[in-house]
């Protein structure tokens, strides 16, 4: 199973295996109501919140297919996961992928 | 002696009388020292030689002896945009795009162009799109678009009690963890300029004597530049660590207030308002970063300029000062 | 060739041996910092600095705006090795042979002449064949066409040896993507397929030419394709790679040979040439006999001393700053070198009626 944007185009595969390339190419800085993060290769800067944080925390981990990764965040926050919020965290994902944070392994 | 004129450990300023400047400005040009910036200027019209000469007669000067940061001529191009239609053309040592205005207007032209060298050049400092001023350990960075009165406020606030480190180039040292002077004569437009006059005049009868002509009909309207205080050009390399962070927002209608904003909030409008930001990188994070970790912040919206000076001490005054107490 | 304009040449000297550096007057560090500005190679003035360990002997002045021009080099670099990360991923999947050309290939083979540059544009090439795919792909992944007026279009897709540039509109940073290394229209063909077949994959996938393609296609640019006005940066890059190169006699004894090969001598005799007598770069005396036989007749030979001398670097002139900046001669020259006449003209008309129409509007 694979999942689709507004424009049709598959976006990602369930099996295909994304991670962070290196998380030390990552710094941090944020306040009480979110985190920053600056890739020194690409020399961008984003905002995360809480749950794209964790999200990509999780990559930080190690690489991991989309199935692992939702069996892994279901467990954070101990409640399985439906429909909506896995369309939630592809289009984050894509964010992601679009930003070079995760890439195809 | 505070920090640091890169020209102290052994040249000196020569001091020029207005005749000697003049002399130079029309020949080889002469270097001009301003913050951390040492251009070499010559000019060959002298109405802009008049207004350059009396806007910015009290900085360093310097014969040959100095390295520049850049050069700037004013001149025409032909004889004819010499003498017949004159008409000022920049040359930086680079190309460039700029569009010649009369001679009339050459004290814009000649600004533009120093505005253009740092905006399109400096690296070695981490440049904010802000009024900055300085006070007894504080620094105040005032980040904001065009058109939020941060430069009238900044000039505001410079003639009383505060330094001018800019109206609308902030300058901040990565390795130091300081703002950076960078007094220029201040570029005000349109109705900012009746209300600095007036500002000026209640502390200095001589008031006019700080301005230039008013230059009508420029892209940006009416212009007139103002000298920075006397006490912000003989302060110029004194540095300053950044402590607030003030975002103005003008609204004629509005009643005076200071509203509170998030440090993240803070820190996009700073990243924002930095024209090098993405070319100095890693190091303009970190201290961006720093600088909102260390600083107050706050919005002020204000109506008029009394009301924004106002607003300003009073942040400072409940936030800043109570801290420098407590440690 | 007129020797002393050369030899007094601050610039020069201070590229040539950056110990010089020490010794510059105030005035010295004023004609060679603008030189150097306006040539592209401030931020080589840097590195040279850093890596002789003399930048703390220097005035205080030129260590700040050297801090400055090392930000510059090193934003540079980075945001070519993203745009290279960037089109990585965006052929993710594929396994076609992609070769980064230029700045791109030195930067990842670490060369000497990457050390302070600056590139503001990522050049790459696949093979003809390819090239549409390469651009559905790109256009995929969200770059844009720089060029959109009708005719540059054209102009690139019959005349040029490249694809219209693309930009993405996150970085700013231009993509040529190259199916051969001279326009089609150019009387030099260089077999591009036999650059192909040599080429070498690097870590991270990408391929880069063999090390003599890579100087020769730096020479072919310089001499037949790009404009020679200021571009003292890419003698100094073929400098710089026959000093790293040249370490290994074999690099040499293969160089002309090649040239020969591929169509490029000629070429080839004006970098070796001038490289010399600029940097004074050390050629094996062999080499310089050896390609001695491909020079220009006399009359070419001497017109191009003058003018390479003369238009490479600002002060090289007589006249310095003011020839420098009113000199175009080269140019057109060198465009003349890569396109027939007739379509030169035809070229130069329509850039001239369009330039002038827009004057009107």
């Amino acid at each position: 199973m694979s999942y689709i944007n507004e424009n049709n185009e598959n976006i990602f595969d369930e099996k295909a295996v994304y991670g962070v390339p290196d998380a030390a190419n990552f710094l941090w800085s944020g306040w009480e109501d979110a985190r920053i993060v600056y890739d020194t290769r690409s020399g961008h800067t984003q905002v995360l919140n809480d749950f794209a944080r964790e999200l990509l925390a999780l990559y930080e981990d190690g690489p991991k297919s989309l199935i692992e990764l939702f069996d892994e965040f279901a467990k954070i926050v101990e409640t399985d996961l439906d429909e909506p919020l896995k369309v939630k965290i592809v289009e984050t994902l894509n964010e992601f992928d679009t930003m070079g944070l995760i890439e195809p392994v | 002696m505070p920090v640091t004129s890169p020209y102290y450990n052994n040249k000196t300023n020569q001091s020029y009388n207005d005749i000697e400047l003049n002399n130079r400005l029309s020949s080889d040009g002469v270097a001009i020292e301003i913050g951390p910036f040492c251009v070499n200027v010559s000019i060959k019209f002298q109405n802009v030689r008049d207004e350059f000469i009396k806007i910015y007669r009290d900085f360093p000067f310097y014969a040959d002896n100095v390295v520049w940061d850049n050069y700037l001529k004013l001149y025409g191009q032909n004889f004819y945009r010499q003498y017949i239609k004159p008409q000022a053309f920049v040359e930086l040592g680079m190309s460039n795009e700029f569009i010649p205005l009369p001679a009339s207007m050459g004290m814009v032209s000649l600004e533009m162009g120093l505005n253009w060298h740092v905006a399109y050049t400096c690296r070695q400092y981490v440049m904010f799109h802000a009024g900055v001023v300085a006070k007894d350990g504080v620094g105040l960075v005032m980040p904001a678009m065009s058109g939020s009165g941060k430069s009238t406020l900044a000039a505001g606030l410079s003639y009383r009690g505060w330094q001018l480190h800019s109206d609308e180039f902030g300058l901040f040292d990565v390795g130091t963890g300081e703002l950076v002077p960078y007094p220029r004569a201040v570029s005000l437009k349109n109705q900012s300029i009746p209300v600095m006059k007036k500002w000026v005049r209640e502390v200095d009868d001589n008031y006019m004597d700080y301005f230039s002509d008013e230059y009508q009909g420029t892209p940006k309207g009416t212009i007139c530049y103002m000298r920075p205080s006397a006490d912000s050009i003989k302060d110029m390399h004194k540095r300053t660590k950044p402590n607030v962070v003030i975002l103005p927002v003008y609204d004629a209608n509005a009643e005076p207030a200071i509203k509170p904003i998030s440090k993240t909030m803070a820190f996009f409008r700073l990243v924002m308002s930095s024209a090098n930001y993405g070319d100095v990188g890693k190091d303009a994070f970190l201290s961006l970063s720093k600088i909102i970790d260390d600083a107050h912040v706050c919005e002020i919206i204000y109506p008029t300029l009394e009301d924004a000076v106002d607003l300003v001490e009073k942040f400072v005054a409940d936030n800043v000062n109570q801290n420098v107490g407590d440690e | 060739m007129n020797k002393m304009t050369v030899r007094n040449n601050i610039l020069v000297n201070v590229i040539k041996n950056p110990e010089v550096m020490k010794g510059l007057s105030a005035q010295d560090w004023n004609r060679c910092l603008i030189e150097a500005k306006l040539t592209g190679v401030s931020g080589r003035l840097a590195s040279d600095a850093e890596n002789m360990g003399i930048t703390a002997d220097l005035p205080l002045k030129v260590q700040n705006l050297f801090k400055s021009f090392s930000y510059i080099s090193a934003t540079s670099t980075r945001k070519i090795k993203w745009e290279m990360n960037r089109v990585k991923r965006s052929l993710h999947g594929s396994n076609e042979k992609t070769i980064i050309l230029k700045g791109a290939a030195y930067i990842t083979k670490g060369l000497r002449c990457a050390e302070g540059r600056t590139s503001v544009d990522l050049d790459i090439l696949v093979a003809k064949n390819r090239i549409d795919w390469a651009e559905e792909k790109f256009l995929a992944a969200g770059w844009k066409h720089q060029v959109v007026n009708d005719y540059d279009q054209k102009f690139y897709r019959e005349y040029s040896h490249e694809l219209p540039p693309l930009v993405h509109p996150d970085r700013h940073i231009s993509i040529d993507v190259h199916h051969t290394i001279l326009p089609v229209t150019s009387r030099v063909k260089p077999d591009i397929k036999k650059m192909l077949e040599s080429a070498v994959q690097l870590d991270g996938g990408f391929y880069v030419f063999s090390d003599i393609d890579i100087i020769l296609h730096s020479v072919v640019h310089l001499f037949h394709d790009g404009e020679i006005r200021g571009s003292i940066r890419n003698l100094l890059e073929q400098h710089d790679m026959y000093g790293e190169f040249g370490e290994n006699q074999q690099f040499w004894d293969d160089l002309i040979p090649r040239a020969k090969e591929l169509g490029l001598t000629r070429a080839l005799y004006y970098s070796l040439k001038f490289s010399k007598a600029i940097f004074d770069t050390n050629i094996p005396e062999q080499v310089l006999i050896d390609i001695e036989p491909y020079a220009p007749n006399i009359i070419i030979d001497n017109i191009m001393n003058y003018m390479v001398t003369g238009v490479i670097s600002p002060s090289f002139g007589a006249k310095g700053l003011g020839r420098w900046f009113a000199q175009n001669g080269l140019y057109v020259r060198s465009h003349w070198l890569r396109m027939p006449t007739l379509l030169l003209a035809k070229h130069l008309t329509i850039k001239f009626i369009r330039r002038f129409s827009d004057e009107q509007h």
